[in-house]
Parts: structure tokens; C-alpha cells; sequence
């Protein structure tokens, strides 16, 4: 048993190690064939053929793609990441603060966004088709319907403008964080809290809930050990994809804040064309996503048990 | 309770349809007069209330849109260093809003009698900020610089007419030219053309564009990534141009430039007062500003034309009659009122109304808008109107074109009235909107029929770089050749006489307006908003805002 324990965590590493080194070859490829060039980004218009030709002498932009994408990849694999094509930055000093920021609005969000999506959906189901449940679901929905940016927008208008309390722009404070983590908060909480609900209803009117009432438990013991748990699986799969999404990078709402994130990076660094940059925050995200998804197959586990005699283990 | 919650979804709803309006709000139309003749650029100086005295010390705050790539003034251009850089570096020549050109490092210079020698004398006593002296030598390291295999400056191409530069002695630099050259003073007054300490260019080499070292008014003191730029007083400053009332350090202790790229969000930072300087070109924004007893706007002057370019070797528009039936279709008035809200000039003339060259003599000459006329030469042209579409005689090939633009705003926008006004006419148009650096690597391939474009150029030399021969393959993407234009342009690129200068662009304007590679749309009109606690700053050429007389009212 140990032995095919150990197997299957070994083919779970290597599936999910191959998966990490395809999203960065698609990324590199996908990169390289779209139009303009990364020259683009360092002379104007009126750059001379020679000018062009030097330029793509100096950053290897002559040798092929597969081969510059192997060298990058041999580089990586030693901890060298490389420097910007476009600014004169090593990569690493780049990403880090950056990323740093985004790890921060990201994880402070999913947890907000977790606590009251859980909180509202539980409420919603346990006084399910009350006017509390009504009032909860129409506001739900609205949040749910109001697109990140112009929810932001209003945040701003009435905390920054009109009250004055909160900034609009900028990083490095508790103060900066505060806007664009409830902006992030909204549309995740309104999502985790609907299908916390259906859920929810779902399970109570299952047989096994049934059984229990039929057993004397307390309703207490119902909801929380029964019905909880169960609703809980398809929540937790979101929250594990969201995350995963948030770290990519909130590219509107750090746009929207000039909130000093990665998103924002990595999309600037997809219109230069600047492959270095691209490539590692994409191998970084990949690697992370893996572990979240990881993490969320263990909760799983530990959850359902169920699970454990299908899925494949990590 | 019932009604509570009806009442708070009432409310909910109210506010999200605020938050919008501002953002989708470019139907209003500005009441400015519009399709009237551009008016004679002011020069634009803002003098305080009363009569009271510079505070020195104080922070000011400017957006920009895009943080630099790099500061080196010969690395990668942006808009962001073009805003910073005039800040911590001086050039030899000051460019004054009447386009003259006047002593700034250099105290005065000469020219030979055939205009290829050209003589600058240096002030004395000017320091980088790293203590070393400004001489001669370092005038020419940096233009060397500038010339040097592999050189990203925007200088380039300016600067290959240059034969050699020769510093003699501690305060003279002498250039050799190829041919003379009218466009070289335009290229020296910019700030790419500043001087750089070569002491610190060695010191910090690959790094030198994060640590700029010059001798502005102001020093780099911190940049930090993706959030902003902060530059400080230099506290040594003693030679700022003769014709600025403070010649020494600046009043202000510091600018910050906080890098915002979202321009509602650079709107909402100017009303919450974290910045004090933002740029505007919507015209939504404008109409914003206008009510906030805050903000001063002032129109600034970057020589900018908005153009719908031909690519002329994309059949039929090589034939000129074909060119100008499309241009007689495009009512320019109304892109400028229903597009853009009236910020904007209808144009008629390939040069931006405030470039020195300029000719408002030739409005009439120029094709207007006439759906007659444009009948009249399509049907010269061999084509005919069947089931209300024109169809080429011979080869039974409908009329259409594509637009290739930018997502820039407001270029959809633009793009989707010219369309409306073709097709009322019977002429099928599409629109092929990319991304900035996509849309120009296939117009520089000539993949395309007419480009949606806009150029911000300091010179009426632009027309020599976009529309002569010589530049076929690189900036001139309508293909388009005509030996006559090609003489008179550069003719005027090598006369030093203004007059006769400007008399040869309004022969190449002449020229241009008859055969149409490009049909003008309109001059924009930009905006920068300034906080009104800010006084005595000049804005110059080509929206620089400079700030060594600026000041904070407390």
C-alpha cells in the first residue's frame, strides 16, 4: 500500500511539473507569434534598418525561437531569471515587491470574501425563503451583476472624493489596501455565498437529513456536521480557482488603484513583448496554482473521504 | 423592514448608475466653437492674484501614464520620460513658445557661412549633480553617445547628418555637418538631447537609466517601481535659461510623479487631491473639470494632427481622384462635434495648425466635404453605382475599405463616424482595431488600406519623415513617392532662412492637399489640469510644464 501511495504522489509531481512547463511554452509561443516585436518597445518610429538589426544582434532576437525558449529554461532551472528586455531591471527585482503586493491583496480578499460569502449563504439557507433570504439574494444578485471596475469606481466617489478618507492611487499602506481588497471582496463573496446557498437547500432535503432529524439530533448538529460539510466541497473547489485567479493578478482593479501589483506587470510586459518577465511571473503562477489546487485536493480528503477512493492523490 | 430593504435596493441601484455616468458619458457635446479657424497659440503664463512673493518648499504631485522604462535619454522612449526628463537635465538651447530658440547651457553660438559649421559656447561654472563639471567634453560624450552603434535614442536619424563633434578647449563644442540643417536646433532643445554626467555613465553602466545623473533643477531621488518617480531640488541650481525670472533652485522642494495609468482614475486622484498635474483628452473628463473650481485647464500645444493615411499601393487608392472622392465624403465638423465632444479643430492641411510652416492661406483649395464632387470624380475614376454601392466598371470590384487604428481613445470612435459617412455614400468600410504596437508593425508592412493615425511632431520636418521618399520602409507607411515633394522637402530641411522656410512648406502643403495620401481630420486639443494652488508656471512647447519659477500658494 505504501509503495502505490508513494507512485501516485509521483506521478501527481510529475503531471503537474509537466503542466507548469507547458503553460510556460504556450506563453513563450503564443508571445512570440503575435504581432510587433519586442523593438517596438525600444525605438520609435524612426529607428534606421541598421538600428533594428544591431538591436536584435544584442538581446539574440536572430537565433530561433525554440532555442532562445531552451536557453531562457536552462537559465531559470539555475535560479538565473534573467533581465528585462525593455527595462534595464533584473527580473527578480522586477517581480518580487510586486508580487509580494499582489500575494497580499489576494489572499486578504479570498479570506474577506470567504468569510462573508460562507456567512450570507448560511443565513441565506438556513432562513430560506424568509425576507431575510429574499433580501440577501437580491443583493447578491445586484453585486453579482455590477461589473468589478464601476463598483470600484463608486467605492472611490463616495470614500476618497466625497468623504476623503480613503487615497485613490497607490501601495504601501494599510490605507492603499483597503478599496481595492473590498472591490476584489464583492463579486467573490456574492458567488461563494449563492453556492453556498444552493447547496445548502440542496442537502436539506436529502434523505440522510432526513434520518437525522428521524434520530433526534439537535438542528445544531444537522447543520453543522451534515449539511455544512457537505455544501462545503463545490465552495471550496471556487475558492481554490479563485485564488488562483486573484494571484494572477487583479489586472483591473490594480489598474484601476495604479495598485502596484504583478497583474499590471505582466500585462505591460505582454504588449512590450518582453519574454523574460512574461515567462517567470507565468512559471510563478503556475507553480502556485498547482499548489493551491493541491491543497484544495487534500481538504477534499479530509472533508469527504469519499474522495480519497477515486481521485488521484496531491 | 420590507420597505427598508426596497429602499436600499433603490439606493444600490441609484449609485451603481452614477458610478457609470462618468465613464460612459462622451455623448455631451461641449459648447466651444467649432469649424472655426485655428487662432495664433499664446504663449501661456499663469501670473499670481497679487503681487505676492515665491514660498519656497512643497511637494508637487503630476500623473503620468506610463512609467518609463528607463531614464537614460538615449534608452527607450516613453511619455513618462519625456515628462520627467526635462527636469533633471539642461540642453544647450531653449526652445520658447514663439518656436525661437534661446541661450540655455549655451551662452551663444555661430553658424559658418555654409551653414555646416556650427559653434557653441558653453557657460562656466555649470556642475552635474555629482559634483563633476559640465565642459565641453561632456557635451561631446553625450552626443557621441547619442550616435553610437545600437544607440536606442530618438535622436538617431536627426543627428546622422552630423560629420563630427569637436570639443575645444574647456567651453566651446563644434559641429561638423554634413549638410546644413534647419531641424538639428528643434533636436538639441528637446530633453533626449540632455546633457549626462560621463563620470556617472561610467560608474553605473547597464544601470546608468535608474541613475540618472545631469544638472536640472532637480535631482533623482527616489524611484520606486510601478508606484512612482520622486525627483528633489538641486540646491546648486544657478543657470536656468535667461529668459525664466528664477534662474536658481527651483521654489519647490520636490515633484512626484505617481504613476497612474488609467486615465478615471487619474480624474478621481486629481478631485480626491493626491495629484496636482494630471493630462486630459477626453472630452467627458473635460466637461468633469470645467465645474471644479480647483482645477486650471490649459490647452497645450503639441503640435498633434489626427489623419486618415493611404496606403497608395493598395488599389484603387493610388489613383488621387479616388483619394479625394473619399476625402469630399468626410465631414470632418461632424467627427469633431459628435466624436469628440468639440475638442478639436477640423484640419485641412498634412502640418498641425502650431507648426512653424504652416499655411491657413490654403483652406480654400482643399477638397470639402461635397458627396456631389465625390460622385462626380468616382465616376471619372471608372466606377458606377449599382444597388446604391459603387462597383468598379471594369472589374465589377465593389468599393470598399478597411481602417486600421490603434485602441487608443478616441480612435474607435473616429473611426466609426468616418465609416457612417462613407457608407451613407455607398462606400463599404470595416474596421481593424489592435493594439498599439500590432496596429503599427502592419502598417509598416503596408498591410492596409487607410490608417487612423495621429502624429505629436516639434517640426514641420514631419512631413519629410512620413511622406518622402527616402523613408519608404521605415516611417513612410503610404508608400507614397513624389519627386517634386521629395526636392522641396528637403530643400527646406537645409534652408536656415525662416521666410523662405516656410514658403517652401506651403509648397509642399500645396502639394499634399491636392494629391491626398493623407486626408487631415481634425488637431486635437489636449488639456493639462493644474491645481490652482500652483502659480507661475510656463507651459512651453509640446506640453512641456516647466516649474523653476512654480510655486505653492499656502
Amino acid at each position: 500500500m505504501k509503495g502505490k501511495t508513494a507512485l501516485l504522489i509521483f506521478q501527481s509531481l510529475a503531471s503537474r511539473l509537466a503542466s507548469i512547463l507547458m503553460a510556460s511554452l504556450l506563453a513563450f509561443m503564443i508571445l512570440e507569434s503575435s504581432p510587433g516585436s519586442v523593438i517596438d518597445s525600444l525605438v520609435g518610429d524612426e529607428a534606421s534598418q541598421d538600428q533594428i538589426a544591431t538591436l536584435e544582434r544584442q538581446l539574440n532576437l536572430d537565433k530561433p525561437l525554440l532555442s532562445r525558449y531552451a536557453e531562457y529554461m536552462l537559465h531559470f532551472i539555475q535560479g538565473d531569471f534573467g533581465t528585462s528586455l525593455v527595462r534595464v531591471r533584473p527580473v527578480v527585482e522586477l517581480i518580487g515587491e510586486r508580487f509580494f503586493n499582489t500575494l497580499v491583496l489576494g489572499f486578504l480578499s479570498i479570506l474577506l470574501a470567504t468569510f462573508t460569502g460562507f456567512g450570507l449563504g448560511m443565513l441565506s439557507a438556513m432562513k430560506y425563503q424568509s425576507w431575510i433570504d429574499t433580501g440577501i439574494l437580491v443583493t447578491v444578485t445586484i453585486f453579482l451583476a455590477v461589473p468589478a471596475f464601476s463598483g470600484a469606481i463608486l467605492l472611490t466617489q463616495i470614500f476618497s472624493i466625497n468623504l476623503g478618507w480613503l487615497p485613490v492611487v497607490g501601495g504601501g499602506s494599510v490605507k492603499h489596501l483597503i478599496l481595492p481588497t473590498i472591490s476584489l471582496t464583492i463579486p467573490t463573496a456574492a458567488v461563494i455565498s449563492r453556492l453556498v446557498r444552493s447547496r445548502m437547500i440542496e442537502e436539506l432535503h436529502q434523505f440522510y437529513v432526513i434520518t437525522a432529524r428521524a434520530k433526534g439530533l439537535s438542528p445544531k448538529d444537522i447543520w453543522q456536521n451534515h449539511i455544512l460539510r457537505n455544501a462545503l466541497v463545490p465552495a471550496l473547489t471556487f475558492i481554490g480557482i479563485q485564488t488562483g485567479h486573484l494571484l494572477g493578478g487583479a489586472v483591473i482593479i490594480e489598474t484601476l488603484f495604479a495598485y502596484p501589483g504583478i497583474g499590471r506587470l505582466i500585462v505591460q510586459a505582454v504588449f512590450d513583448q518582453d519574454y523574460p518577465v512574461v515567462l517567470t511571473s507565468v512559471i510563478l503562477i503556475a507553480v502556485l496554482f498547482q499548489i493551491l489546487n493541491g491543497l484544495v485536493d487534500i481538504l477534499h480528503r479530509i472533508i469527504d473521504p469519499r474522495v480519497g477512493e477515486s481521485a488521484p492523490l496531491l | 423592514m420590507r420597505k427598508l430593504f426596497i429602499f436600499l435596493f433603490i439606493l444600490t441601484i441609484a449609485l451603481t448608475a452614477c458610478a457609470i455616468r462618468p465613464n460612459s458619458d462622451t455623448s455631451q457635446v461641449i459648447e466651444t466653437p467649432s469649424g472655426t479657424t485655428p487662432t495664433e497659440f499664446q504663449p501661456t503664463t499663469v501670473q499670481p492674484a497679487e503681487d505676492d512673493l515665491p514660498v519656497r518648499g512643497g511637494t508637487l504631485t503630476r500623473a503620468i501614464t506610463s512609467e518609463p522604462t528607463t531614464l537614460d535619454p538615449h534608452g527607450a522612449a516613453s511619455s513618462g520620460q519625456n515628462v520627467i526628463l526635462p527636469y533633471l537635465l539642461d540642453t544647450l538651447i531653449y526652445r520658447d513658445i514663439d518656436n525661437t530658440y534661446k541661450p540655455y547651457l549655451a551662452e551663444k553660438w555661430t553658424i559658418s557661412e555654409d551653414g555646416k559649421t556650427i559653434t557653441f559656447f558653453l557657460r562656466n561654472g555649470v556642475t552635474f549633480h555629482d559634483g563633476t563639471p559640465l565642459n565641453a567634453e561632456a557635451v561631446r560624450f553625450t552626443y557621441q553617445r547619442i550616435m553610437q552603434e545600437g544607440s536606442k535614442s530618438p535622436l538617431v536619424s536627426s543627428f546622422s547628418n552630423i560629420e563630427s563633434i569637436e570639443a575645444v578647449g574647456e567651453n566651446q563644442v563644434v559641429f561638423h555637418l554634413k549638410q546644413p540643417s534647419s531641424t538639428l536646433f528643434s533636436a538639441l532643445s528637446t530633453a533626449y538631447a540632455g546633457i549626462i554626467s560621463p563620470a556617472a555613465v561610467e560608474k553605473y553602466g547597464d544601470s546608468f537609466g535608474l541613475n540618472l545623473v545631469g544638472s536640472g533643477p532637480f535631482k533623482l531621488e527616489n524611484w520606486r517601481s510601478g508606484v512612482s518617480i520622486s525627483v528633489i531640488r538641486n540646491e546648486d541650481y544657478k543657470w536656468g535659461p535667461s529668459i525664466l525670472k528664477n534662474q536658481a533652485s527651483p521654489y519647490l522642494e520636490r515633484i512626484l510623479f505617481k504613476i497612474v495609468l488609467d486615465a478615471t482614475t487619474q480624474l478621481m486622484a486629481f478631485q480626491s487631491g493626491e495629484v496636482d498635474v494630471i493630462f486630459i483628452n477626453q472630452p467627458s473628463h473635460l466637461e468633469v473639470l470645467r465645474n471644479d473650481p480647483a482645477a486650471q485647464l490649459i490647452e497645450t500645444n503639441l503640435n498633434s494632427l489626427v489623419y486618415l493615411g493611404f496606403n497608395v499601393q493598395a488599389e484603387p487608392f493610388g489613383d488621387v481622384r479616388v483619394r479625394r472622392a473619399v476625402a469630399q465624403l468626410i465631414d470632418k465638423d461632424e467627427i469633431v462635434n459628435t466624436a469628440l465632444g468639440g475638442t478639436g479643430t477640423a484640419a485641412f492641411s498634412p502640418l498641425a495648425p502650431t507648426l512653424p510652416g504652416y499655411d491657413a492661406s490654403l483652406k480654400d483649395s482643399a477638397p470639402a466635404y461635397s458627396p456631389e464632387e465625390a460622385e462626380k470624380l468616382l465616376l471619372e475614376a471608372g466606377f458606377e453605382k449599382s444597388d446604391g454601392r459603387w462597383v468598379n466598371k471594369e472589374t465589377a470590384q465593389e468599393l470598399s475599405l478597411e481602417i486600421l487604428t490603434s485602441t487608443r481613445a478616441p480612435n474607435e470612435a473616429i473611426a466609426t463616424v468616418i465609416q457612417e459617412q462613407l457608407q451613407r455614400a455607398g462606400i463599404t468600410v470595416s474596421i481593424k482595431l489592435l493594439e498599439s504596437n500590432a496596429a503599427s508593425e502592419l502598417a509598416a508592412k503596408g498591410e492596409y488600406q487607410t490608417m487612423l493615425w495621429r502624429y505629436d511632431w516639434n517640426d514641420a520636418d514631419v512631413l519629410n519623415v512620413y511622406l518622402s521618399t527616402s523613408r519608404i520602409g521605415r516611417t513612410n507607411r503610404s508608400f507614397y513617392s513624389n519627386p517634386a515633394l521629395d526636392e522641396i522637402l528637403e530643400a527646406a530641411a537645409m534652408e536656415m532662412n525662416d521666410q523662405k522656410r516656410n514658403e517652401l512648406y506651403s509648397e509642399a502643403q500645396k502639394i499634399l492637399i491636392q494629391e491626398q495620401p493623407w486626408i487631415p481630420i481634425y488637431s486635437p486639443k489636449d488639456y493639462l489640469v493644474i491645481r490652482n494652488t500652483i502659480v507661475d508656471y510656463i507651459v512651453g512647447p509640446m506640453g512641456r510644464l516647466v516649474l523653476t519659477d512654480a510655486w505653492l500658494k499656502p
